[in-house]
């Protein structure tokens, strides 16, 4: 059975190198570096289809940015005695970051990403808290947070085609964006049918100054301290001294 | 001008938070109290995150207790013997309370026991300031005198045992309310992100009879060697110290102070005790309100290991 299979997949694989699509895509950036005076950037996603028709208007294109994942606990307020407080709480593993797809117009059906696990409601938290009704509602709050601070997002309207098989879209990272790896996939469909895909990866991490302090603070935080108190009482003596009253 | 808070991480305009510091200062300076209970709801409220905003408060405070500090110093107004005993019972209990800040952040109690804490501290501080000057006015309008200092009157606290002779202070008390009252406000220091002093200054009058001039400069004392030790215990434990904040708040903060004193050396003093008293309520009822008042969502997300 198992050998059938690999020979079919490999007919398969050379028919697609025959015949089909490929993708070639870059970034604007490799790297994006948080400086002193970042305030979010901008990365433009760049597209080309070689190996079809070049004029094939119907290419569908989705392209998705995911930060690294972090472990998230997400807390629920009652109202206990008059008095908000937060009562339950549920953790996820796994929930990236930062997760933005943006799709082309021409799919038919949005949700029929939801197939390649592509979309916020494919993120694999979500699919975990189906499984467990009270989970549900918390998952969706993570979405939403995420959500009203541009960390998370679906947009159809974001993909532009220069060419029927060059395209491009731009993502803006806010300046509260995490720091780490982030993975920029491409993939190509017609029909809803996957022809191709490919994935760029992309670093954001603090640099210049802001890299000093945080690494400092992180791994020799004793000295930061002290030089934090060192700061702090010069500024205090130095203010009493060039404001003394006669 | 835009900055980015490399601890925080999260881009500011450096003239707003230069101006809170300076409102902030103003109103320390001019009242005489260090300012943390304002500025830490106030940052909060700006979107920094809490566990930021109370371990950056504390460098701030620092900052504005050494420069009235070395003013009292000169002036030969702080009782060293005690700033010692106070401090080595502020050194226990800034360490329990950063571990407690710690502990409370992980079970997201945080924000409940913090706004707890300060709607009952400030509000009964406030309460009984506003009481005590509000009479103070009134006696003074009535023109009757105002009773003297009670200093010769005992209470509980001086059959301690271990007592130990204060020479600037003219005291002979134990030793252990001393170290308590250092240790218990040191804690709540580290825990709310404030200094203090509006909870030492009336502690010293009123539990140790510690007299009024000394009062202040002692207190500043013991407030600096305390939040300078919750700035190292905050940047070791939590890593939460963003030393750009602070030196822009420290900056705001110490212009602020000085135009403040100025304002208010020229008002009496229990107008100005009204006025803080006033104050010290206005923020209590700010808190008391986001206690009881729905939330904007009643969702809140923390990302394990985090600063924020």
């Amino acid at each position: 059975m198992r050998p059938l299979l690999c020979a079919a997949a490999l007919v398969l694989a050379l028919r697609g190198v025959a015949i089909g699509e490929s993708l070639v895509s870059t970034l604007s950036d490799d790297a994006v570096e948080i400086t002193s005076n970042f305030t979010g950037e901008q990365i433009v996603v760049f597209g080309a289809i070689r190996g079809g028709p070049e004029d094939d208007p119907d290419y569908q294109v989705a392209v998705v940015v995911e930060g690294p994942s972090q472990d998230v606990v997400v807390r629920r307020k009652q109202r206990l005695l008059g008095v908000w407080l937060n009562l339950a709480s549920r953790t996820f593993a796994t929930a990236p970051s930062y997760y933005v797809l943006h799709r082309s117009v021409n799919f038919a059906d949005p949700s029929a990403l939801a197939q390649y696990r592509l979309g916020l409601a494919s993120l694999p938290f979500v699919r975990s808290a189906e499984e467990d009704a009270g989970a549900m509602p918390f998952a969706q709050a993570l979405i939403d947070l995420r959500s009203a601070h541009a960390l998370y997002a679906e947009r159809d309207d974001a993909i532009t085609f220069l060419a029927p098989n060059v395209f491009r879209t731009t993502f803006f990272l806010p300046s509260d964006v995490p720091t780490g790896e982030y993975r920029v996939s491409v993939y190509l469909f017609r029909g809803e049918g996957f022809l191709a895909g490919a994935t760029e990866t992309l670093r954001v991490e603090k640099g210049g100054f802001s890299e000093r302090i945080a690494r400092a603070a992180d791994q020799d935080a004793l000295t930061y301290g002290l030089v934090c108190v060192a700061l702090a009482v010069f500024t205090g003596w130095f203010a009493g001294v060039i404001f003394r009253r006669p | 001008v835009q900055l980015y808070l490399p601890i925080a991480e999260l881009t500011i305009n450096i003239f707003l938070f230069l101006g809170i510091g300076g409102a902030v200062g103003f109103l320390s300076g001019m009242f005489g109290v260090g300012g943390g209970f304002l500025l830490t709801p106030l940052l909060i409220f700006t979107g920094i995150p809490p566990a930021v905003a109370v371990a950056t408060v504390t460098p701030q405070i620092v900052a504005s207790s050494t420069s009235a500090s070395v003013s009292y110093w000169r002036r030969r107004l702080i009782d060293t013997k005690m700033t010692a005993l106070l401090a080595s019972g502020g050194v226990l209990g800034s360490a329990l309370g950063v571990l407690a800040f710690r502990a409370l952040r992980s079970v997201g109690q945080l924000d409940l026991i913090v706004g707890l804490a300060y709607v009952g501290f400030l509000g009964s501080i406030g309460t009984i300031m506003l009481r005590e000057s509000v009479g103070a006015m009134l006696r003074a309008r009535s023109g009757r005198e105002l009773a003297a200092r009670r200093s010769g009157q005992h209470n509980w606290i001086h059959g301690l045992p271990l007592k130990t002779r204060f020479r600037r202070s003219k005291l002979y008390v134990s030793i252990i309310p001393v170290v308590a009252l250092g240790a218990a406000i040191g804690m709540l220091g580290a825990v709310l992100g404030l200094g203090g002093g509006f909870l030492m200054v009336p502690a010293l009058i009123y539990v140790l009879r510690v007299p009024t001039n000394v009062v202040i400069g002692t207190s500043l004392a013991y407030t600096l060697i305390t939040m300078a030790l919750a700035t190292v215990l905050h940047a070791t434990a939590n890593k939460s110290v963003d030393i750009m904040l602070a030196a822009i708040l420290m900056i705001g903060g110490v212009v602020g102070a000085q135009f403040g004193a100025q304002v208010g050396q020229a008002l009496r003093g229990e107008q100005l005790r009204a006025l803080l008293a006033l104050l010290v309520l206005a923020v209590a009822f700010r808190v008391l309100l986001g206690l009881f008042l729905p939330p904007d969502s009643i969702y809140s997300l923390a990302v394990a290991g985090g600063a924020r």
